[in-house]
C-alpha cells in the first residue's frame, strides 16, 4: 500500500531523525538516488547532506528551532536515527532474509538507553559481533524504544532504530 | 465537494494531495506556507484544512494556533500531516489545536478515510444550527435525481439534529420518495391538501403522513389515480403549518413549481436546493430556473446551487459550469454507484452505505443549508 510520502517522496531525499545526547534534528538527507542505508554505509565521507534541518534540544524534543535550508552532519556523532516506516519496510525485509532470531537487547548509549530486538544467529556465543561488523556502522534494531537516561518522559519509538556502533557502551541480549 | 485547504512547503506533497482531493470529488486550495494558508483561511473559507508541521517562514503549530484564534475559522477541521510522528508531537499539534495528527506515512486510503469522517462529522456539528426549517429540492433538468437527494437530505438533517424532519414529496402522481423509502402509504399530499382547505389542523395533517422511522415522516405522493393540480393557497397553508410544527421539512419539488401559478410559494423556503446534472441541457435549465427564483424575489443566499452526477463520467467539469452560470457552484455530489443499489433496496444511500462517498458529499450538502 502506498503512503502519502512514498508517492510525494524526491528520489533524491529523504526525511528523518536524528538524536544526539543533546538534541533531535529532523532533516532531509540528500541520498542522490541511493538508499539511506547506502548513504550511511558510505566510506568516501564522514559527514551527510542535509536539508531543511530543524532543531530540537533534547528536553524540549517537540520544539523545534529553524529551519536552515542547508546543514551537515558528522556520522560519528549521530547516536541514532529514528527511520519512517517508508524505510522500515526496505530495512525488516532486509534482514529477514538472513533467517535469523530476533532477541531482545538492551543498549546503553550516552544519555539515552535503547530496547528493542536486533538479529542473532543461533547458538552463537560471541555478543560482540554485534559491534564489530565492518560494513555496518549502524546497527538496525527493531520494535524499539529510546529513552533518555536523565529524562525519562523523554523517549521516542520506531519500528527500526539504527544505533551508531561507534556510540555504544554496552549491548546486552537476552537468547535464553 | 468540499473546498480542502492544503498547506505544505513540498511541491510534491501538495501535487499529491491535489490528486488524491480531486479524485475524492472536493476542491483544493494549495499554500506553500502558513502565512498564506491564513490568507486563504480567511479569502475560501475551507472545510478542512491539511498542513504540514515543517514548513519555513511559521511552523504548523503556529499556523494551527492562528487558524483556531479567529473567530470564523476556529471551527474548521485540521489534520496535521508530518513526517515528525512521535508521541511527543502530536501531543503538542492537538494542543495547538489540530484536529488530528498523522504520519506523512499514512496511507492514501487511510488518509483520505480520515479526510471524509471529519468532513462529515464537521457537517453534522454545523447543520445542528438548523430549526424550523422549509427547504425545497427542484431542477428544471429531469433526471438530475432530485428526489434521491431529497430522500438523503432528509435523513441527513434528522440524523444530525436528533429530530423529526418531514419529507413532501409533492408530485402530483407518481413521485418515488416512497418507493425509494420502501414504503406503502396510505394517503397522500393531494388528500391531505383538500383536508387543508377545509380545517387547519395540525393532527389531521399528520393523518396523511407515514413513518419511515420514529424521527422521519413522509407526505407521499399519489401512486395511482388521475393527476391532481394543486392551487398555491393549501400549498401556503401547508408550508406554514410544517414550519410552526417540524424543525426540518424537504420539499421534493415537481419541475412544474417553478413553471406554473405555484412559483410564488419559493418564496416561503429558507433554502431552495437547485439541482444540476454536469451537462450543457442542465446549464440552460438552471439559467432559467435562476431568472424564475429571481422573479419571485428569492434572494441569492437562499440559493444552494448543486450539481448531481448521475452518470460515471462525460460530465462538465465544475469550472465550466461556473463560467456558463456566472455564479459559484456550492456542492458537487460524485458518482456514486452505490446509489442504484441503495434505491433498488429501497433504503436511502445514507443508511444503506453510509460510509460511501456520495452519502458523505450529501452530509456535506445538509451542512451548506446552515
Amino acid at each position: 500500500m502506498d503512503t502519502v510520502s512514498q508517492i510525494s517522496q524526491a528520489i533524491d531525499r529523504v526525511t528523518v531523525d536524528f538524536f544526539t545526547g543533546s538534541y533531535r534534528f529532523s532533516a532531509s538527507v540528500i541520498v542522490n538516488k541511493y538508499s539511506l542505508i547506502n548513504v550511511l554505509r558510505d566510506k568516501t565521507t564522514n559527514h551527510l547532506n542535509l536539508a531543511d534541518v530543524y532543531i530540537s534540544p533534547i528536553d524540549k524534543p517537540s520544539d523545534m528551532i529553524g529551519p536552515y535550508p542547508r546543514g551537515a552532519i558528522a556520522k560519528d556523532e549521530i547516536s541514532f536515527i529514528l527511520l519512517p516506516r517508508v524505510l522500515e519496510r526496505v530495512g525488516q525485509e532486509r534482514l529477514q532474509n538472513q533467517k535469523q532470531l530476533e532477541v531482545p537487547v538492551f543498549i546503553t548509549l550516552p544519555f539515552f538507553e535503547i530496547q528493542g530486538l536486533s538479529q542473532w544467529r543461533k547458538g552463537d556465543q560471541d555478543v560482540k559481533k554485534l559491534l564489530l561488523t565492518d560494513t555496518q556502522k549502524f546497527i538496525p534494531i527493531l520494535q524499539a524504544k529510546a529513552q533518555h537516561t536523565y529524562l525519562p518522559t523523554v523517549n521516542f519509538q520506531s519500528s527500526i532504530i539504527l544505533v551508531n556502533q561507534l556510540k555504544v557502551e554496552l549491548l546486552c541480549i537476552d537468547d535464553a | 465537494m468540499a473546498k480542502v485547504l492544503v498547506v505544505d512547503d513540498n511541491q510534491s506533497m501538495l501535487m499529491v494531495l491535489r490528486l488524491f482531493l480531486e479524485k475524492a470529488g472536493h476542491e483544493p486550495i494549495l499554500c506553500y506556507d502558513g502565512l498564506e494558508g491564513l490568507k486563504q483561511v480567511e479569502a475560501r473559507k475551507p472545510d478542512l484544512i491539511i498542513s504540514d508541521l515543517m514548513m519555513p517562514k511559521m511552523n504548523g503549530y503556529q499556523f494551527c494556533e492562528q487558524v483556531r484564534a479567529n473567530p470564523n475559522s476556529r471551527d474548521i477541521p485540521i489534520i496535521m500531516l508530518s513526517a515528525r510522528y512521535q508521541g511527543v508531537d502530536k501531543e503538542v499539534a492537538l494542543k495547538a489545536g489540530a484536529t488530528d495528527y498523522l504520519s506523512k506515512d499514512t496511507s492514501q486510503t487511510a488518509l483520505m478515510k480520515r479526510i471524509e469522517e471529519l468532513l462529515t462529522q464537521s457537517a453534522s456539528s454545523n447543520v445542528s444550527n438548523i430549526a424550523n426549517a422549509l427547504i425545497g429540492v427542484v431542477s428544471l433538468r429531469g433526471g438530475s435525481g432530485v428526489t434521491s437527494l431529497a430522500v438523503n437530505m432528509t435523513v441527513a438533517l434528522s440524523a444530525a439534529l436528533k429530530t423529526q424532519a418531514a419529507l413532501i414529496d409533492l408530485m402530483p402522481l407518481g413521485g418515488h420518495a416512497a418507493l425509494m423509502l420502501g414504503l406503502r402509504p396510505t394517503s397522500y399530499v393531494g388528500r391531505a391538501l383538500v383536508g387543508l382547505n377545509n380545517n387547519n389542523n395540525l393532527e389531521e395533517l399528520r393523518t396523511h403522513f407515514v413513518a419511515y422511522s420514529t424521527t422521519i415522516h413522509l407526505l407521499a405522493s399519489a401512486s395511482s389515480g388521475d393527476a391532481v393540480v394543486f392551487s398555491l393557497d393549501p400549498l401556503k397553508k401547508l408550508t406554514a403549518l410544517l414550519q410552526s410544527n417540524f424543525p426540518i421539512s424537504l420539499f421534493d419539488l415537481p419541475r412544474a413549481t417553478l413553471e406554473s401559478d405555484l412559483a410564488p410559494l419559493l418564496k416561503s423556503f429558507s433554502k431552495i436546493v437547485l439541482v444540476l446534472s454536469p451537462d450543457i441541457p442542465s446549464i440552460q435549465s438552471t439559467f432559467l430556473a435562476l431568472q424564475i427564483l429571481n422573479k419571485q424575489g428569492v434572494p441569492d443566499d437562499r440559493i444552494i446551487l448543486v450539481v448531481n452526477e448521475t452518470m460515471p463520467q462525460g460530465g462538465l467539469p465544475m469550472e465550466t459550469l461556473e463560467k456558463a452560470l456566472k455564479r459559484p457552484l456550492t456542492v458537487k455530489i460524485p458518482f456514486e454507484p452505490e446509489m442504484i443499489v441503495a434505491i433498488n433496496n429501497r433504503r436511502p444511500l445514507l443508511l444503506h452505505s453510509p460510509k460511501s462517498g456520495g452519502a458523505a458529499a450529501i452530509a456535506r450538502l445538509a451542512s451548506t443549508l446552515v
